[in-house]
C-alpha cells in the first residue's frame, strides 16, 4: 500500500474537498473494507456493501478527523467497525444466527464461501472480528487495537480463543 | 499439521479478491447527493438565523421609535401575550421571508430608519 499517496490524497480531500481524490481512495481501499464487513456480516453481501458505502460516506464527512498516527486503511476500518456495531444495535439479527441456511447456500457462488462463513459462525463477534482483521486482512495487534478500541491483551485473548475454536471446527469437519 | 498451519492454509484459500463492480461509482453518487443536501440545510439554517435577527431588529426599532399606531395596539395586550405573539411571528418568518437577500435588505432598511429616528429624537 502506498502510504505516502494516501496521505497526499487525504490532504487534498481535507483541504479542497476533492471528490476526485476521495474517489481514488475509495477505489484503493474498497476491497479491504468490503471483505472485512462481509466476514463480520457472516456472508450477507448486500448488507456488507450497504455498510461499506456508509463507511466511506462517514469517512468523507469526517476526513478532518484522520490524524495520520495510523494508516488510512486502519482509520477506515475503525469507521467500518463502528458502522457494523451501529447496525448490530439497530437490528439483532446477527446474534447466534446460523449462516448455512437454505437461502445462503443457494446464493453462495461456491462451497468455499459457505465454508468460511460456517466456520466463522462458531466464533463470538469479537473473536470473528479479530480473526478476520489478522488472518484475512493481515493487520497487526496494534492496528486491531486501534480499529476495535479494545486493549492489545484483549485482542490477543480473542485471537487465541478464536483460532483454537476454528482449528477444532476445521479438524472436526475434515479440513486438513 | 499444526493449528497455525491449518488456519494459514484455510485463510489463504479464503482470501478472495473483491471486484469493484461499480461500488466506487455508487459511493461517489451517494456522496454527491449527501453533499448537496448538507449544503441546502446550511443555507436554510443561515436564512432562518438572518430572519430571526431581522425580526429582533424590527422589534428593537419599534421599541426605540414607538410609532403611535403600535402604542395604541399595545395598550390592549399584556406582556405575556406580546411575547407569545412575537415568538409565533419569529417561527413563521422563514416562510414569510424566504429570500436571504430580502432579509439582508430589510435589516439594512431598519438600521437606516432606526439611526435616522434616533438622530431626530436626540436632536436639540
Amino acid at each position: 500500500m502506498n502510504t505516502l499517496t494516501d496521505i497526499a490524497l487525504t490532504a487534498q480531500v481535507a483541504a479542497f474537498g476533492s471528490q476526485r481524490a476521495f474517489g481514488l481512495l475509495v477505489q484503493r481501499h474498497q476491497e479491504a473494507v468490503r471483505r472485512t464487513l462481509l466476514r463480520l456480516c457472516q456472508g450477507d453481501a448486500m448488507l456488507a456493501d450497504d455498510l461499506a458505502q456508509e463507511t466511506f460516506i462517514r469517512a468523507w464527512q469526517g476526513i478532518g478527523g484522520f490524524r495520520q498516527t495510523a494508516g488510512f486503511r486502519t482509520w477506515l476500518l475503525s469507521i467500518a467497525y463502528r458502522v457494523f456495531l451501529d447496525e448490530r444495535r439497530r437490528a439483532a439479527r446477527y446474534a447466534q444466527q446460523p449462516v448455512a441456511d437454505a437461502d445462503a447456500a443457494a446464493d453462495a457462488p461456491d462451497t468455499l464461501a459457505l465454508d468460511i462463513d460456517a466456520a466463522m459462525a462458531v466464533l463470538s463477534d469479537m473473536e470473528r472480528t479479530c480473526v478476520t482483521l489478522q488472518c484475512i486482512e493481515g493487520h497487526s495487534i496494534g492496528d486491531i487495537e486501534r480499529i476495535t478500541g479494545v486493549t492489545a491483551n484483549t485482542v490477543k485473548s480473542h485471537l487465541l480463543r478464536g483460532k483454537q475454536k476454528l482449528a477444532t471446527y476445521l479438524r472436526n469437519n475434515g479440513y486438513n | 499439521m499444526t493449528d497455525n498451519e491449518l488456519l494459514s492454509s484455510f485463510f489463504d484459500q479464503a482470501r478472495q479478491p473483491v471486484a469493484d463492480d461499480g461500488f466506487t461509482n455508487r459511493v461517489m453518487s451517494r456522496l454527491t447527493a449527501s453533499s448537496e443536501v448538507a449544503r441546502l440545510r446550511r443555507l436554510r439554517r443561515t436564512a432562518n438565523i438572518v430572519a430571526i435577527v431581522a425580526m429582533t431588529a424590527l422589534a428593537a426599532f419599534i421599541l426605540a421609535t414607538r410609532p403611535p399606531a403600535i402604542d395604541i395596539a399595545a395598550m390592549h395586550l399584556d406582556a405575556a401575550t406580546l411575547v407569545v405573539r412575537a415568538v409565533l411571528l419569529v417561527r413563521q418568518l422563514p416562510q414569510m421571508l424566504p429570500s436571504l437577500a430580502q432579509c439582508v435588505a430589510l435589516m439594512a432598511v431598519l438600521a437606516i430608519v432606526t439611526h435616522q429616528s434616533l438622530r431626530t429624537q436626540n436632536a436639540p
